[in-house]
Parts: structure tokens; C-alpha cells; sequence
């Protein structure tokens, strides 16, 4: 019994090893989980121990784990853009790459198709658009569209990206994540057995395919794989602003008006506009409208005040005012101008001018007002008004008695005294205007003579005291003539009237006494 | 015997190593059987935080440092891992964007981040982009959750840990301006005109706008709120008054004058951090006489003059 103790006892030393080494492992577990994970500051940069005790044998069965046991990172795969932050605004197109990336080096893949898999394409759609795409003003294409890989060719593709304005310009487009997927379709080929690799890496694929990792399950199938790249998009901020149209506006001379422009924020960010009038006429003055601001799509009034100078009378001037807008983050650019058209016409007249009317029209009514009462005055004074023989008294006690008496006779004394009253009147009328002809001959020969005494006032002033005291009774002599003549011709159409009566009373007489 | 013996041995031995092999396959998925574990920090620059993010105009690039050790305890555990450096892999560190600030929009430049095997502490670095939408509050805390993860590798351990990095938003100032009376006025010389200025707020902070006018022109007097205050809700409205009087000087007057209101907003915890101003001009017009006041009480003078004037004329007369 002895002896086969002592024959099997390297077989027995072996056992115990190993026996040893598994006896380490529960000081393995032990020690690793006594260590905070997590904490890595109270972890040096090179953490870790070792015992002195059977270290290289440990060390060495280490090893041998690490190599049964690899690091399998064959199903490793992430996708990239290239570059991954983009600035783009509306009307502009943008060309970028994606693709699968080398997770080694961080570049775009190049191997292509892997030793385990029989095919493999990649196609890429958007997934989400920045603020969406309800307008379409995303528009995204790949180059190529699908991707058939290749050993040592690029795993991308060119993502092209188009901005354009929204139809509707309150869907503003801003910055965001626009998002695409990648898919990668891979059909795998014999997992369990790969032929391509040699023999024993052959058998150590098959340990992990049966045993550690288990995919050989995978073979013949075709699988999706998706990614997800992620593109910061930056959209430039868009400025710019829509007029709308205004109509010709009036205005009346020194009139003062806010005239209200509508426009409408095009851009795609909350903006604030600042407007520059460009106008050098002198007869109006323009005031810069108010600033606006305005979020995207918004419609708003703003307010340009204009004065008119004051011209009495404006047949029509026509005006034109550029009025150009910027936006205050780019006060030197204009983003959009809008001529304004302004028309001045009418009459102006000042408080100032009214009350100069008013003056006026009261020295007019009082000029007239003296005017006749000064010519009744004269009238008055020098052609007493014939009157109406049937209202003397005495006429009229006779002409009572005629009707009394005799009817017939009555009427036609009566009538008599009418023609004779309608003579005596227009006799009247003539005289007044000829006395009032003269008057007005005699104002203008001393207007006259006055304007020819003029030239030398001293001279004049030494006429007029030397012929003042003459003057005097020649201008009395004339005005009593004339008072005279119109004496001499009331009393001749006095006489006449009488005559007539006399005429008239006589042939009654005649009458009466047949 | 010696067959059996052998047998035996050889037997164990297999079995020794199946079980040893499928114990660390079995423990791997669990947790870490030999202390071989992943161990990650993320950190970046304090420097490129400490200027607030501009809203809308400015994308902050920000250099993520990713930091990746094992740790290791035992004569095994070393064994494997200087045989997992020995073979050249890299260490695949997912970063995740998990949550972040309703108002911003963030991305890194790479999801995964390799990191070459190693006894000692290495660093990666990764570019983290971040753009602010122009209703971040400004000097609002915003924030961005990262998280770290890397799977199990080999005998190595996995790692999975969340990390915050907090900014804060610049000021954006933006006011609107209306005027709901208009920007012209007509007065008489002895009236002011008074022009409502309604002002809103549409930046992302409360808003302190101060109100100025430069060259008051001569002889007039021109008056205006000092400032207003509006809070940060979008669209708080305020308004203030520009009172507009003109000169009074006895006479007939035709005046006209260009007044530009000068507006600054500001934020009001912090009134240097100003913003561009805006402006508004109006026009007023004077036109009328001015009189000195007392001219109702010189109208009854001249009245009552006259009539004794007229009384005197008559008594004249009648003698």
C-alpha cells in the first residue's frame, strides 16, 4: 500500500495545488467586494495587491482565466457624425458625414464585413427634426442612401441638409437635435464553427459560442442592430421683416399724424426692429418709428409721426419716405425698406390767421355800416323824399269829400295824384344820383390834387400854410353851389309839381262848372 | 489501481476546471468574482462654466474628461488584467445624455468612449455640445445628467454611475414697446402732452428699463418715467409716461419738436447687465396763443371801461 502511495505521488501533488489555488478564490470575492467600487478619489492611481504567498502561481492562473475568459468586444459598434454640431439658416445646405464608427480608434469603420457574417447592409433615416417638419423646410437626403460595406472603405455616408423658411412663419424653425437612425442589418454566418479561423482559435470560439457567451444560437439569422446620432443643429437667427403695403396717405398742411405701418416678423427668433427714415424734404418732418418687437410670424403696428409745414395753400406735394428697418442685433444691416407715400394739399390757416379774418370782416361790416349811414345822412340832409300827396292832410280831407261826393271824380283825382307822386319820385331818384356823381368828382379832383402836391413835403407844408386860408372859402364856394343847384332844382321841381296840381284843379273846376 | 488512480486525477482535474470556469462565467453576470472592477469618473473644466451660456447664439463646447481605472486586488486579478493590457483593449465607455434642462438641447460628440486597458488610471476625452433656447431663465440653474456605463469585459467588472453638470443661462434682454395714444400730439402752448408708453418684457429675466431723453430742446420741458420694473414672466406689461410741455411764453405759438426716448433694459437683480436699447421718438406740436393768465380778469377791465366810456359820451351830449 505503501509503495503505491509513493508511485502516485506527483498525482497527489498536483491535486493539492490546485486544491490550494481554489481555495484562494473565496479570498478573491472577499477582497473585492470590501472596496468602495464607486469611490474612485479614494482610490490611488494604480490600486490593487498582491500576496507573497504563491503569488506567481495566482499571477499565472490569472493569465490563464484572462485567456479562457477574453474580452469580447466583436459585437462592440456605436455611429458617428462628422461633425456633430452644425450652424445652418434658411436657404443654406449643410454636408456632413455619418457612419459607424471604429469604437478602437474613434474614426469611421473600415472593416467592413466581419469574418462571422455573410452580409450586412446600413440605411439611415431621420428620426426627429428640429422643432419638426410640419412645413417641410427640412429637407435631409443620404449619399448613399444604403451602404453595402467593404473591407477598408469608410462605413458613411453624406448626410446633405436643406433649411428653408416655413410657409406659415409662425412654425419657425430653431435650433435643436436632429436625430438619425441607423440600421444595421447583419446576417450572420456559422457561429458555432467558424471555418475562416484557425484551429485553435477555432476551438476557443466554440468554448464561448457553447459555454461562456452562448451566441452561437445566432447563427443563420439576421439581425437589426440600431444606432442612434445624435446632430446638434444650430439655426442661424433669420432677420428679417414683411411691410405690408400702405395706401397713399393725405395730409393737410400743418397737420400733425402718427401713421400706422403693419409688419410682420419673417424670422425665427423673437426679434426687436429698429427703423431709419431716409427722407431730406424740408416741408415735412418725419420722426423715426417707434422700435417693435416682434416673435415669429407676430404682426404689429408701429408708428411713424409726421408733421406738415404749414403752407396756406397746398395744391398737392407729393411726398416720399423710405423708411428702413435692422434688427438691433445687426443695427448696421438693413433687412428690409418701405417707401411711404405722403400727399400735402389744402388750406391752412392759423389760429392767428383766423382772428386777422375776423379783424377784417369787422372793418369791412363797420366801413359799410358808415358808409350808408353817412349816405342816408346826405340824403337826408339835401333831397327830402317827395311825399305821397293822398297823405296831406288837406289832400286828403279833399279827396274824402270827393268820394263822398262823387265817386267817379274821386278815382280820377286819385289817380292823377299817383302819376304825379310816381313822376315827382323818379325826378327824385335822378337828382340824388347826380348829386352823388358830383360828390364823388369833386373827392377824386382833391384826391388828385393832393397826390400832385406831394413830391416835396417841405414845400407842400409851406404851400398849404401859405394857401390854407384860401382854400378854404374856394371849397365852401363849390360846396355852396352845389347846395345852391340842388336848392334852385328842388325848388324848380317843387313849382312844376305845383303847376301841375294847379293844372289839374282847374280842369276839376271846368268840370264841376259845365 | 494505477489506471483508476489516473483516471481519477485527470477527472478532477476537468472537473476542478469546468467548475472554476463556469463559477466565473456564472459570478461575472452577478458581480465580480476576483476583484477586477471598472471604475469611471467624468469631470470637466470649472473654467468653461463660469461665463453664463448666451442663449440662442452660442453653442458651449465643453471638454468632458472621462476617467477609467480597475481595480484589482489579488495575484489573479493582477494576472488577468496585465493580460487584458498585454492583449491592447481599450476599456468602451457608453456616456449617455439622460436628462437634461427642458430649455436646451445637448449632444456629445461621441457615445462611446475608448479607453486603453491599463494598471493605472487613464483618461479619454469627449466634447459635450450645449445650446441654450432663448426662453432659459437667466442665472437659472440648468442642468445635464450624464451617465457613465461600461459593460463587463473579460474578468472585468462593469461600472455604471449618473453624473450632474450644472450651468447657468446669460441674460437675455428684450423688451417690446408700444404706444396705444400714438407718437404725435397737437397741444395748445399752455397744455403738456402726455404719451402712455407700454412696455413688455420678452427676454428671460426680470427686466429693469430705465427710460432717458438726450437733448431736450430749448425752452421745453420734458418729463418721463425713471424706470419701470417687469417681472419675468413673458409678456408682464408696464407703463410709464412721457410728459411733453411745451414753452409758454406770451404770444402766438407754432411750435414742433423731435423728442427720442432712450429705453435700457436691464436685469434687475443685477443692473450693469444691461442689453441693447431701443428707441421711440414723438412729435408734439404747440400751436396757439399763450396768454399770460390773467386775461379774463383784463377783459372785464376793458369792458367795464368801455361802458363808462359810452355813459360819459352820452352825458356829454345831452348837455
Amino acid at each position: 500500500m505503501g509503495g503505491t502511495a509513493i508511485k502516485h505521488k506527483k498525482s497527489i501533488l498536483a491535486i493539492i495545488v490546485v486544491f490550494f489555488l481554489l481555495l484562494s478564490t473565496p479570498n478573491q470575492i472577499i477582497s473585492a467586494k470590501a472596496i468602495d467600487q464607486e469611490d474612485m478619489k479614494n482610490v490611488g492611481d494604480i490600486s490593487g495587491n498582491t500576496t507573497s504567498s504563491g503569488g506567481s502561481l495566482r499571477y499565472f492562473l490569472g493569465k490563464i482565466l484572462a485567456f479562457i475568459i477574453p474580452i469580447n468586444q466583436f459585437l462592440a459598434m456605436a455611429a458617428k457624425a462628422q461633425p456633430e454640431v452644425i450652424d445652418i439658416g434658411y436657404g443654406e445646405n449643410v454636408t456632413i458625414d455619418v457612419g459607424l464608427m471604429d469604437v478602437e480608434t474613434g474614426e469611421f469603420d473600415t472593416r467592413g464585413v466581419p469574418f462571422f457574417l455573410n452580409a450586412r447592409s446600413i440605411n439611415f433615416e431621420v428620426l426627429e427634426y428640429p422643432g419638426g417638419n410640419a412645413d417641410g423646410s427640412w429637407l435631409v437626403s443620404f449619399d448613399p442612401p444604403v451602404i453595402r460595406p467593404k473591407n477598408g472603405e469608410e462605413i458613411k455616408s453624406q448626410l446633405t441638409i436643406s433649411l428653408t423658411a416655413p410657409s406659415n412663419p409662425k412654425n419657425a424653425i430653431k435650433s435643436g437635435i436632429l436625430k438619425i437612425k441607423l440600421k444595421d442589418t447583419q446576417a450572420y454566418g456559422n457561429l458555432w464553427f467558424p471555418p475562416e479561423l484557425p484551429l485553435f482559435q477555432r476551438l476557443l470560439w466554440s468554448t464561448s459560442a457553447i459555454f461562456t457567451m452562448r451566441f452561437g444560437k445566432y447563427s443563420g439569422t439576421v439581425d437589426t442592430e440600431e444606432r442612434i446620432i445624435e446632430i446638434l443643429v444650430r439655426v442661424k437667427p433669420y432677420h428679417t421683416v414683411r411691410f405690408e403695403a400702405t395706401p397713399l396717405i393725405k395730409l393737410n398742411p400743418g397737420e400733425i399724424a402718427s401713421i400706422p405701418i403693419s409688419l410682420q416678423n419673417l424670422g425665427n427668433y423673437n426679434d426687436t426692429y429698429g427703423f431709419r427714415v431716409v427722407s431730406d424734404y424740408k416741408g415735412i418732418k418725419i420722426s423715426n418709428p417707434v422700435s417693435v418687437t416682434l416673435k415669429p410670424g407676430e404682426r404689429k403696428d408701429t408708428l411713424l409721426g409726421v408733421a406738415v409745414s404749414p403752407n396756406v395753400l397746398d395744391m398737392g406735394t407729393l411726398y416720399t419716405v423710405r423708411i428702413e428697418t435692422y434688427s438691433i442685433d445687426q443695427s448696421n444691416v438693413t433687412i428690409a425698406q418701405r417707401t411711404v407715400f405722403l400727399e400735402t394739399r389744402g388750406l391752412y390757416v392759423s389760429e392767428l390767421g383766423w382772428a386777422g379774418v375776423l379783424l377784417f370782416c369787422v372793418i369791412i361790416i363797420f366801413a359799410v355800416a358808415f358808409f350808408l349811414h353817412r349816405h342816408r345822412k346826405i340824403s337826408i340832409k339835401f333831397h327830402k323824399k317827395p311825399e305821397k300827396p293822398w297823405d296831406i292832410p288837406e289832400k286828403k280831407e279833399y279827396l274824402e269829400e270827393l268820394r263822398k261826393e262823387d265817386r267817379k271824380k274821386y278815382n280820377t283825382v286819385l289817380d292823377e295824384m299817383r302819376k304825379e307822386y310816381r313822376s315827382s319820385i323818379l325826378s327824385y331818384n335822378s337828382s340824388r344820383k347826380a348829386m352823388l356823381k358830383e360828390a364823388r368828382k369833386i373827392k377824386t379832383k382833391e384826391s388828385e390834387k393832393e397826390k400832385q402836391q406831394t413830391p416835396d413835403i417841405k414845400k407842400t407844408k409851406e404851400i398849404k400854410t401859405k394857401e390854407s386860408k384860401p382854400e378854404l372859402p374856394q371849397k365852401e364856394e363849390k360846396r355852396k353851389s352845389v347846395i345852391e343847384k340842388s336848392a334852385e332844382m328842388e325848388k324848380q321841381r317843387r313849382e312844376q309839381a305845383i303847376l301841375k296840381i294847379k293844372k289839374a284843379q282847374e280842369k276839376q273846376r271846368r268840370k264841376f262848372g259845365k | 489501481m494505477t489506471k483508476l488512480v489516473r483516471s481519477a486525477k485527470s477527472t478532477i482535474i476537468i472537473a476542478i476546471l469546468l467548475v472554476s470556469l463556469f463559477a466565473v462565467s456564472a459570478s461575472v453576470k452577478a458581480g465580480p468574482f476576483i476583484r477586477l472592477n471598472s471604475n469611471i469618473d467624468v469631470s470637466w473644466g470649472e473654467k468653461d462654466f463660469e461665463k453664463p451660456v448666451i442663449p440662442r447664439d452660442e453653442v458651449r463646447r465643453l471638454n468632458l474628461t472621462v476617467k477609467y481605472k480597475v481595480d484589482w486586488g489579488g495575484d489573479i486579478a493582477r494576472g488577468a488584467l496585465d493580460a487584458y493590457v498585454n492583449s491592447g483593449k481599450s476599456a468602451l465607455i457608453n456616456l449617455e445624455v439622460t436628462d437634461h434642462s427642458p430649455w436646451c438641447s445637448v449632444n456629445l460628440e461621441s457615445i462611446l468612449v475608448p479607453v486603453p486597458l491599463s494598471t493605472e488610471l487613464k483618461t479619454s476625452s469627449v466634447f459635450l455640445n450645449l445650446q441654450l433656447n432663448e426662453d432659459a431663465p437667466a442665472y437659472g440653474e440648468g442642468y445635464v445628467k450624464i451617465r457613465a456605463s461600461v459593460g463587463v469585459m473579460g474578468l472585468i467588472g462593469g461600472f455604471d454611475k449618473e453624473f450632474t453638470l450644472d450651468f447657468i443661462a446669460e441674460y437675455l434682454p428684450r423688451i417690446s414697446v408700444s404706444m396705444p395714444e400714438g407718437n404725435t400730439k397737437e397741444v395748445s402752448p399752455t397744455e403738456s402732452a402726455v404719451f402712455p408708453i407700454e412696455v413688455s418684457n420678452m427676454g428671460n429675466a426680470r427686466t429693469t428699463v430705465f427710460f432717458k431723453i438726450d437733448n431736450i430742446p430749448e425752452g421745453w420741458t420734458v418729463a418721463v418715467t425713471d424706470d419701470v420694473t417687469l417681472d419675468e414672466v413673458g409678456g408682464s406689461k408696464e407703463i410709464a409716461y412721457l410728459t411733453v410741455s411745451p414753452p409758454k411764453g406770451f404770444g402766438y405759438h407754432y411750435d414742433e419738436q423731435s423728442i427720442i426716448v432712450t429705453m435700457t433694459p436691464a436685469r434687475a437683480e443685477d443692473l450693469t447687465n444691461q442689453g441693447e436699447p431701443s428707441y421711440i421718438t414723438v412729435v408734439v406740436g404747440s400751436r396757439g396763443f399763450s396768454t399770460p393768465g390773467f386775461e379774463s380778469v383784463l377783459f372785464i377791465g376793458a369792458l367795464l371801461a368801455v361802458v363808462v366810456l359810452l355813459m360819459m359820451a352820452r352825458r356829454i351830449k345831452k348837455k
